[in-house]
């Protein structure tokens, strides 16, 4: 029975032993070469099983071009980039903060959603170690601190959805969600919003858990508040999902007599090309066409940037980017430049120059002014887009929500 | 600066909290045949335990009346930990017991579906506790803080400082293991953990001679349930926050694969696969190869691997060698002693004479 043991872990040790032999490079210093690791905390499974890695290659192409900007101007400075998978709970949050934390990682571009920037939180601000959070958006996380925030948090986007709803003539608002914190902080704010002055609006909610694959009853849940509110002009639907579950939920949808005879708007996390054909059925898109499906993506108008991330993105991945790459894209933009900028590899001194980075910064979702908790300060606006068919299916961008006047200017 | 002290009290404390898991479910499937597919509620049981207990009493010990889930709150717990490390301490202790005795309590009242349902829809039934529980708690606020979460659940060895307090938290989960894996295999060897077994390979014989086959499975499912209670407890201290979402059905069957992996009925292959595990949890890292100055560059995310290398595990031990690395061995009773020396017993006299034995005489 000993021998299987010691069989089984020779085995083990060889595999992964030999693995990591072959693999590793040793890095030799070469010309007085430095060296900064940039941790990057972006959940690849769990619930971000299909829209992490989006993120985290978004992040892993500001790494690569910063890379090579500094390579082609002939300076000694290398970003080393770690990846951990934290897997969407707070707890993986923790361990894969304190695996860093440990590797030496003094700059982190994550985690992903609030609950986990709130698990890692404590830690970071003890051991000064800045945190990027590309997509929290709870507000109850505003703090003095070491983490950074570069989303705008969901209260403006829910103001923004009000807005829009009241624009379009709609009075009554069925809303389906992912039941997570994304989600269920959208749907809370929005609903909250929406009843209450001036909107005076009435809203229910359908929440649906994220490691379910069959939304069938959720959606016949939605489909009976939406006829329960009479089915009519003022009635609209607002869904707040993710490509797998999104996708699942309009197909049933679109089979829906009920959910087809109204409007329907989206969060910014549905526009994505994988909710138009040639990545989605066609009956899909053709139900987002004729529903006018219209949401909100925080990022200004006629951005370059934003065009060359697209690009980048696109020839690097041959797909292009969920709406939340954008801000990882922008985190890791922000993170090194502050390296750069504090002059040396210290949590204290990075955090310091975080603010004044973001200042002068626009990325590919727009000017990255922090408040002073380092949440966004959303100080523009956010583009409205719908779904569209001039020729191929595109989300086409028709207006600017803007935050200082709580007003959309269409284009 | 990379920091070796963490790897070694990372895998630790993480094989401390696995061993317990998988002993848990060792006991309730290996040894009396109860596959307890809930066993991530039993889990979630003790942390969610765990981290109301440090929330509310050190909120009603400095008076602090906002909300508990947000960050002030949980800086605000973390710097009474470091003030009151005595406290702490105490609230630890009372948090595994506590844990213990809630984890039993509901253990016993999951035996109750097993006096009905048996098989396939005995399993559903527990596991479909494990995502009940993880609905209602991440629904319900009050308990774990909803979607956010509760975080700033302080260590209680704080006090002595980050490396040196995970270096004595690591202690202590080795400690308590070793306390559980003694506990086990004493229970195991004992009357009871024959009456067990019997249940397991024929429950029609073991209750036709006599046993109480349903308080035998609830006292099983309450001692497993204690156990997996205490892991979570543990879980909810070293990584410091407590989460509804965090506790996901995956997590039994990650169990379920350490006790496969390890063997099934066999207490040290339950440990095999708990420490199986575990190395696969950090050398599936980039960090785990940073800590030690290495580069990894895979053609693909090495987070991966994790996922596969489980996998793959589970297909060639359930094809190749489906009792597992260590198989279950036999119970080791006096008995069994004297069977195999072909000695008397212990205690026992000289063998007896026909003339000695009673009836009739002459």
């Amino acid at each position: 029975m000993w021998k299987v043991v010691a069989v089984v872990f020779i085995i083990l040790t060889v595999v992964f032993g030999g693995t990591a032999a072959y693999f590793a490079v040793q890095q030799p210093p070469a010309g007085g070469r430095i060296t900064y690791l940039i941790g990057v905390e972006i959940a690849i499974s769990g619930t971000y099983a299909t829209d992490g890695p989006l993120r985290r290659d978004g992040a892993f192409l500001a790494i690569d071009q910063m890379n090579a900007q500094l390579n082609a101007s002939g300076s000694p400075v290398f970003f080393q980039r770690i990846h951990e998978d934290s897997g969407g709970t707070t707890t993986g949050a923790t361990a894969s903060f304190n695996a860093l934390r440990a590797a030496g990682v003094q700059v982190i571009v994550g985690p992903l959603s609030s609950g986990e920037v709130g698990a890692i939180m404590p830690a970071a601000n003890d051991n000064h170690v800045v945190a990027i959070s590309p997509s929290s958006t709870a507000a109850s996380l505003a703090a003095d601190d070491y983490v950074f925030r570069v989303a705008p948090s969901d209260g403006l986007q829910a103001r923004a959805i009000a807005n829009l709803f009241s624009t379009q003539g709609i009075t009554k608002v069925g809303i389906i969600a992912r039941d997570d914190d994304y989600g269920r902080g959208l749907a809370n704010l929005t609903k909250s919003i929406f009843e209450a002055a001036p909107y005076s609006g009435q809203a229910t909610k359908v929440m649906y858990s994220t490691s379910s694959t069959n939304h069938a009853i959720e959606v016949g849940l939605l489909s009976q508040a939406i006829a329960d509110f009479g089915a009519d002009a003022q009635t609209a639907v607002m869904i707040v999902a993710f490509e797998t579950d999104g996708i699942d939920i309009l197909n049933l949808a679109s089979q829906d007599a009920t959910l087809s005879s109204v409007r329907w708007f989206g969060s910014e996390s549905m526009r994505r090309s994988a909710f138009l054909p040639p990545a989605a059925p066609t009956a899909i898109g053709d139900f987002l066409v004729a529903r006018n499906l219209t949401g909100f993506f925080a990022t200004a108008p006629s951005n370059p940037v934003r065009t060359a991330f697209e690009t980048d993105y696109n020839a690097k991945y041959g797909r292009a980017p969920s709406a939340y790459a954008y801000y990882a894209y922008d985190a890791a933009w922000i993170a090194m430049l502050s390296v750069l900028r504090a002059g040396r590899y210290d949590g204290a001194a990075i955090r310091a120059m975080v603010p004044l980075v973001g200042e002068q910064y626009i990325g590919a979702s727009g000017h990255k002014v922090f408040d002073q908790y380092g949440d966004f300060a959303l100080t523009g606006g956010y583009r409205v887009w719908h779904v569209t068919q001039p020729s191929g299916y595109e989300f086409s961008e028709v207006g600017t929500w803007f935050y200082l006047t709580d007003s959309i200017v269409w284009d | 600066m990379a920091d070796l002290l963490f790897l070694y009290t990372s895998i630790a404390t993480l094989f401390g909290i696995y061993a317990i898991l998988a002993l848990s479910f060792n006991l309730e499937y290996g040894y009396s045949g109860q596959p307890n597919l809930g066993k991530v509620f039993f889990f979630s049981v003790g942390a969610y335990v765990a981290g109301a207990l440090v929330a509310h009493s050190i909120a009603a010990l400095t008076g602090y009346r906002q909300n508990l889930f947000t960050a002030q709150a949980a800086s605000a717990r973390l710097l009474f930990a470091t003030a009151n490390p005595g406290a702490m301490l105490g609230l630890f202790l009372a948090a595994l017991v506590l844990a213990a005795i809630a984890g039993a309590l509901f253990g016993v009242l999951a035996s109750y579906p097993a006096l009905r349902l048996r098989g396939d829809f005995l399993a559903i039934v527990r596991s479909a506790v494990g995502e009940v529980s993880l609905v209602f708690v991440r629904t319900y606020e009050p308990i774990a803080g909803g979607n956010i979460g509760l975080g700033g659940v302080p260590s209680p060895f704080g006090f002595l400082g980050d490396r040196t307090g995970r270096a004595a938290f690591s202690v202590v989960a080795l400690g308590l293991a070793l306390l559980v894996f003694l506990y086990v295999e004493r229970l195991s060897n004992s009357p009871l953990g024959r009456m067990l077994k019997s249940v397991r390979d024929d429950e029609l014989v073991a209750n036709v001679l006599g046993k109480r086959t349903p308080w035998v499975k609830a006292q099983v499912l309450a001692v497993g349930g204690g156990m997996a209670a205490l892991a979570g407890v543990l879980w909810s201290f070293w990584y410091q926050t407590v989460a509804a979402d965090d506790f996901i059905p995956q997590t039994t069957f990650l169990v379920v694969a350490m006790v496969l992996l390890g063997g099934a009925g066999n207490h040290r292959g339950a440990l095999l696969g708990a420490i199986v595990m575990t190395l696969l949890d950090h050398v599936t890292r980039a960090s785990f190869y940073a800590i030690l100055g290495l580069t990894i560059d895979l053609p693909f995310d090495i987070n991966y691997l994790r996922y596969i290398v489980i996998g793959l595990l589970m297909i060639l031990i359930l094809r190749f060698r489906p009792e597992g690395l260590l198989p279950e061995r036999p119970v080791k009773t006096p008995a069994l002693g004297v069977a195999d020396a072909g000695a008397p017993p212990p205690g026992a006299g000289p063998p007896l004479a026909e003339s000695d034995v009673g009836g009739p005489q002459g």
